[in-house]
């Protein structure tokens, strides 16, 4: 066991684990932020992608020893985040939504991306979110609402600094 | 859960002396092709060493007098995302971009992909072409080594027991035209059914660097076929493609599994190595 030091959704945890154990588990089991989720657990699929420093990576392929001091932002943390409110809303109202497992996944990823100035071409989006699986919809209503959500996003962004 | 010790070095020389002491533990760098392993119960192991605790030291890109080189612990995001990289060593941002997807590329590490030591490993071609050179350390020293003599066989290594990779060195490459092509199941986050890097120059001053991953045991160089054309072009002769895909066949050893047949590999090698060297502007018999 060892004792490791982090944040998460802005919040300040010290837990003493196996070093090894998966930011996966440490997040749903001990942190209970079920909005993370596993679906291959081998890091094929982004279901269950967080955010590292706003960086989007694969919490079943972390081991929890190495996000010391470092911070976490998990779907539960972008609850009241505008552009995060921004793809729930684009997402839900394209259809792009079915069973939803890989949803968080996919929020987090677009919001990293559009926050790091993406834009709202299909085909940077497929680039964006080529590691976020979708077993439901075919992935055209996804690239629809992340792109609504861009041009949204985009508009408010230009209105800000009119 | 797993009874695998961690071990955590605060310095590089208790990184070395860990080393010392457990010769052959494996090293975490980014951990996404470790995880997996650990995950299904394939990581023969008692313990492993994290080496996260050293980023601030082993993850940097740094220009060195005449010589790039670029930490163990830099991400593949940070070398796709690299100006000097893209401006010197194109074809590292190309296959950067192409390893993995957004997440991947964000954890995993130059150094993990090289000592990971997969036939597949998308960063090795590219640093074949461009003559990198590791930089070994371990309790007895540094030394470095050529990239091109550091794969023995399949997950054979060069690397002893008690060492490890600090840093990849890279010079500026000769001019010539880069090519690069990664062939997967699908465009995005794929293994490679194969990947060739190429570096293709001439007829002045003929440059011919080519590289393969996913083709043989190890990614290598194709010297046969280099000294080949480079040849036929000081001569003035023009290169025969049958000879090209026949040397191509004789130094290569692609195998049938999960991602692809040997048949197809090896087809699929040929046909895009001679349109390179068509494309670089040497005509073909």
């Amino acid at each position: 066991m060892q004792t490791v030091a982090f944040k998460v959704n802005g919040r300040a945890y010290s837990v003493t684990i196996p070093p090894l154990k998966r930011l996966l588990d440490v997040l749903r089991e001990d942190l209970r932020l079920t909005g993370v989720k596993e679906s291959c657990g081998e890091g094929e699929c982004g279901s269950c992608t967080v955010l590292l420093d706003d960086r989007p990576v694969l919490a079943c392929l972390i081991p929890v020893i190495q996000i010391g001091g470092q911070e976490v932002t998990t779907i539960e943390g972008l609850r009241d985040d505008p552009l995060c409110r921004e793809l729930e809303q684009a997402l839900s109202g394209s259809g792009a939504v079915q069973c939803g497992f890989c949803t968080p996944g996919i929020v987090l990823t677009a919001w990293a991306w559009l926050r790091a100035g993406g834009g709202s071409e299909p085909e940077a989006i497929k680039q964006a979110l080529a590691g976020n699986l979708c077993r439901c919809t075919g992935y055209v209503k996804i690239i629809d609402g992340v792109q609504l959500a861009a041009r949204q996003w985009q508009a408010q962004q230009g209105e800000e600094r009119e | 859960m797993s009874p695998i010790e961690l071990l955590s070095p605060p310095t590089i020389s208790a990184l070395d002396k860990m080393l010392e002491e457990y010769p052959g533990t494996r090293l975490l760098a980014g951990a996404t092709d470790l995880m997996p392993l650990l995950k299904r119960r394939q990581l023969p192991a008692e313990r492993l060493i994290d080496l996260q605790p050293l980023r601030a030291e082993l993850d940097f890109i740094r220009e060195d007098e005449d010589r790039l080189a670029v930490g163990c612990l830099t991400t593949i995001a940070a070398v796709a995302a690299s100006e000097r990289i893209a401006e010197g060593w194109p074809l590292l941002t190309r296959a950067a971009r192409e390893l993995g997807a957004a997440q991947i590329q964000n954890m995993a590490t130059i150094g993990g992909n090289i000592a990971n030591a997969s036939p597949a490993a998308d960063m090795v071609p590219p640093l074949l072409v461009y003559d990198a050179r590791l930089l070994l350390q371990s309790m007895r020293g540094k030394r470095e080594v050529p990239l091109g003599e550091f794969f023995h066989g399949y997950k054979e290594l060069e690397l002893q027991p008690d060492e490890w990779i600090r840093e990849v060195r890279l010079v500026e490459p000769p001019p010539a035209r880069e090519f690069y092509s990664k062939t997967g199941a699908r465009r995005a986050q794929a293994i490679a059914k194969l990947s060739l890097a190429a570096l293709i120059g001439g007829p002045g001053e003929p440059v011919c660097r080519v590289a393969a991953g996913a083709l043989s045991p190890f990614p290598r160089r194709l010297h046969e076929f280099e000294r080949y054309l480079l040849a036929q072009v000081e001569n003035g002769d023009t290169p025969q493609e049958r000879e090209l895909r026949r040397l191509i066949e004789a130094e290569l050893a692609p195998i049938d599994d999960i991602r692809s047949s040997a048949t197809y590999r090896l087809r699929v090698a040929q046909n895009l190595l001679c349109n390179f060297i068509r494309e670089a502007g040497f005509g073909l018999a």
